[in-house]
């Protein structure tokens, strides 16, 4: 094993196995910060231990203290860029888990079956029940015994100690029971009765209690684990964002290759359409670079020779000669990469309600057990029977309910939110929604629809609109440029088919000017016109200056020599972001706009749609520290966002959203997917998460309710087999049914479910 | 605290249940009942003709 650094501060990461929960990571976080020198964080979630070292530090050393914990670690294989690696480790864990559920099933539903029905019991039923739940409880409950042993050894106990102490109780009881007592014998049945009488403890068996619980908590922690959301995933995406190969400039010919052998200070060519290789200065040419996914700034950037521009962005206009200046790791989509990793790896994960309640659950179910056998001591019953009661207490203390309490509930969840667009990554997502009381939404295509669209027109005395459109329409169709884009849209959809252009030509960073329908026009910059010797009349300056002012992006039109009029370009609010605001205030939700954009828009956005408290001119760096910084106030906070730049504050926040219609690189990094791109889902989404973790609470209450009323009957030594089934079969019963009652969740949007509120006409 | 002094703790606090409950059981419970309860359950296994 290496060194990791023989010099300054670095990091290490480490995979960490065999955790089981919150806790786990906990205990992992604690026993590596008390080395010298080192800082370190546990997530749970990723299974990974981002660890900090001042001065030089062993990898062996610290994979050998996490061992000494009773977890296993090593150092990871290196990233693989193009997403295409198995992820070995975790699918080998879920497919060892796969076995177990698969094995434990077949074995336990006979068990159960010639347990719970009389008629089937055959002579020596028991010694076969014996040879099929064995191995169900030795093997498939294997992990739960692991964890409860690792619990115990630092004093704690989860629910997997509650699933281990119940099922090998029930299992050594029911092998005293057939070994030493009366339940080996020939003829030996189960009766059909659900009545309270003394019975004969070493007459009864509960290998199917045992079998029972383990298959179905094993199931549950199946669903689970095959749900737990990728965080290597937003990594993969945001790499994946970047040019592939770039047209390099070699001895002046344009050669075409792979990104990674590009040097600083060679010079690369991008044509319109093209992803911008790497970080660099502009050498040759001008253009517009759509940075919007990358920096929130709806309007494109024009650019020009000394100009820098950032890599992964989109030539949206002429060809462009860079020269490279930052390329691989430094790079600023790289370093975004970092964020979001960094801001994965630190986020807390919350331990599992039914971890916090069995850690109280457990110590107490024991002391009762104990109580009994002291209680029936104490007053004289036989120690067999004093016995029979302790382990009775232990075995119906152990609810087979707890198991599928939280999956049910997270299946039936995640399934109606999929029917409903709304796409729940992880079933830890809902449980950590607990608590959220601040949104933060990104402007730019999360509360705007990120498209430039024609938002108006200005026209000078005698000029129609239609005028006005049909030759700026017809103009603008023969150019790339995002705005012209924009304007000739709106003019097709307005005026239908547009006239031919005759002298089309580009001024690259400028306009264009062509002749239409006989009119010599020039559609651009104010400078354009100023070539051309046209001038501005004052109320057109006017408002010009004002829809600048207001954050607009003005094109001026002119033709024949003079000006006509003025187009407003800009990110245009989506409809329904008003009405989600107000409904997102409803459910208690504090609204913050966040945006890289410059705060005139920000202000004119949040004002139109009713946000109080914007945050604008944030760059895509800070946007994560921003939510940190809410989060440091003691707010819990959810996130909204589709861009790149949003990608790190998604995986920051306690709950992160992203636009359906968004980067993959925001979709991975957020816990939550929104396919309708409105903000409507949004409220779907907590709302639906809200009422989740109500069913799972009612659930847990339920699936303990059960088995602690059973308790009493067991410690007064009255518990039989039927009961034990019973208070198993009710529980889950009662789970899988209040749990289904979130398949008739209803929408906020009206379509395709009503609505249960009126939607406010814009 | 650490582990080793939790668990001791709750070894302690589990042996003064058990203490408590030996106590309890001797005083509370009627002779009488124990006798009943043996033999209403020598009386459910004989039913039962050891099955149950």
């Amino acid at each position: 094993m290496t060194a990791v650094d023989e010099t300054a501060a670095s990091t290490l990461e480490l995979e960490i196995g065999g955790m089981t929960c919150a806790s786990c990571a906990m205990r992992i976080e604690k026993k590596l910060n008390r080395l010298d020198g080192v800082e370190a964080s546990v997530n749970y979630a990723t299974e990974k231990a981002q660890i900090r070292t001042h001065g030089p530090v062993d990898a062996a050393a610290l994979i050998a203290e996490v061992e000494k914990t009773g977890y296993t670690a090593s150092v990871p294989a290196a990233p693989q860029p193009e997403g295409d690696a198995p992820d070995d480790e975790e699918g080998g864990e879920l497919r060892s888990l796969r076995h177990r559920v698969i094995g434990a099933t077949v074995l336990s539903v006979p068990v159960i079956v010639l347990a719970m029905i009389p008629a089937l019991q055959f002579t020596y039923w028991q010694w076969a029940s014996l040879t099929l739940a064995a191995p169900v409880i030795a093997w498939a409950a294997w992990p739960f015994h692991r964890a409860a042993w690792l619990n115990l050894r630092h004093g704690a106990a989860t629910m997997d100690t509650l699933i281990s102490i119940g099922t090998t109780a029930a299992f050594l009881w029911s092998l005293y029971a057939l070994f030493f007592g009366t339940a080996g014998m020939a003829g030996m049945t189960h009766a059909f009765e659900l009545t309270i009488a003394p019975s004969d403890g070493a007459a009864n068996i509960y290998l199917e209690v045992a079998a029972g619980v383990t298959t179905f908590v094993l199931a549950g922690r199946y669903f689970e684990k095959r749900s737990k959301r990728q965080a290597g995933a937003a990594l993969r995406a945001l790499l994946d964002m970047g040019a592939k190969d770039v047209a390099v400039l070699r001895d002046g010919v344009e050669q075409r290759v792979p990104v990674a052998q590009l040097a600083i200070g060679d010079e690369f060519v991008v044509r319109p359409g093209e992803k911008i290789a790497t970080d660099g200065v502009v050498v040759s040419g001008t253009s517009a670079v759509d940075a919007s996914m990358l920096t929130g700034e709806s309007v494109p950037v024009e650019v020009a020779p000394g100009d820098a521009v950032t890599g992964a962005t989109v030539n949206a206009g002429g060809r462009l000669v860079i020269r490279a200046t930052r390329i691989g790791a430094d790079t600023q989509l790289a370093q975004m990469a970092r964020l979001v990793e960094e801001a994965q790896s630190g986020k807390a994960e919350m331990q599992r309600l039914a971890d916090r309640i069995s850690g109280v659950f457990v110590p107490i179910a024991i002391a009762i057990a104990v109580a009994a056998l002291g209680v029936w001591i104490g007053a004289g019953f036989p120690l067999a029977a004093a016995f029979t009661a302790a382990v009775a207490v232990l075995i119906i203390a152990c609810p087979c309910a707890l198991g599928l309490a939280t999956p049910i509930a997270l299946l039936v969840g995640t399934g109606r939110g999929a029917q409903m667009g709304v796409l729940i990554k992880g079933p830890e997502v809902l449980e950590t929604s607990r608590g959220i009381d601040t949104i933060v939404l990104d402007k730019t295509g999360t509360v705007t629809t990120g498209t430039m669209t024609l938002t108006g027109t200005v026209r000078a005395d005698g000029v129609s609109e239609d005028e006005l459109l049909t030759i700026a329409g017809a103009l603008e169709d023969a150019s790339e440029h995002p705005i012209a884009k924009a304007i000739a849209t709106a003019a097709r959809t307005r005026l239908g088919t547009l006239p031919a252009v005759e002298s089309f030509q580009n001024v690259e960073g400028l306009g264009v000017t062509g002749v239409v329908d006989g009119h010599a026009a020039v559609i651009g910059r104010a400078s354009l016109l100023q070539d051309w010797a046209v001038q501005l009349p004052a109320d057109l300056q006017h408002a010009k200056d004002s829809a600048e002012a207001d954050g607009n992006t003005v094109v001026l039109v002119a033709w024949d020599g003079q000006a006509r009029g003025l187009l407003l370009v800009g990110d245009e609010v989506k409809p329904t972001s008003a009405d989600a605001i107000r409904r997102l205030r409803a459910l208690g939700l504090r609204p913050v706009l966040l945006t890289g954009d410059n705060a005139t828009v920000a202000r004119r956005v949040a004002a139109s749609v009713g946000i109080d408290e914007v945050i604008a001119e944030v760059l895509p760096a800070e946007k994560v520290d921003v939510v940190a910084r809410l989060q440091a106030e003691g707010r819990k906070v959810a996130m909204v966002g589709d861009g790149v730049n949003d990608a790190a504050a998604l995986a920051q926040a306690d709950l992160g959203l992203a636009m359906g219609t968004g980067t993959d690189a925001a979709i991975e990094a957020a816990d939550i997917t929104l396919v309708r791109a409105d903000l409507l889902g949004a409220v779907d989404a907590i709302r639906l998460s809200r009422r989740t973790l109500t069913v799972i609470k009612t659930n847990l209450f339920w699936a303990f309710a059960y088995n602690a009323a059973a308790i009493p009957l067991a410690a007064f030594g009255l518990l039989n087999p039927m009961l034990a089934g019973a208070a198993m079969a009710f529980s889950s019963v009662f789970v899988v049914g209040n749990s289904l009652r979130l398949r008739s969740f209803r929408s906020t949007a009206a379509a395709p479910h009503p609505a249960p509120l009126e939607r406010t006409p814009r | 605290m650490k582990p080793a002094a939790r668990l001791a703790l709750y070894g302690v606090a589990l042996a003064a249940v058990f203490g408590g409950a030996l106590l309890a059981g001797n005083t509370l419970v009627p002779d009488a009942l124990v006798s009943n309860w043996t033999s209403a359950s020598e009386n459910e296994a004989m039913e039962h003709g050891g099955s149950r």
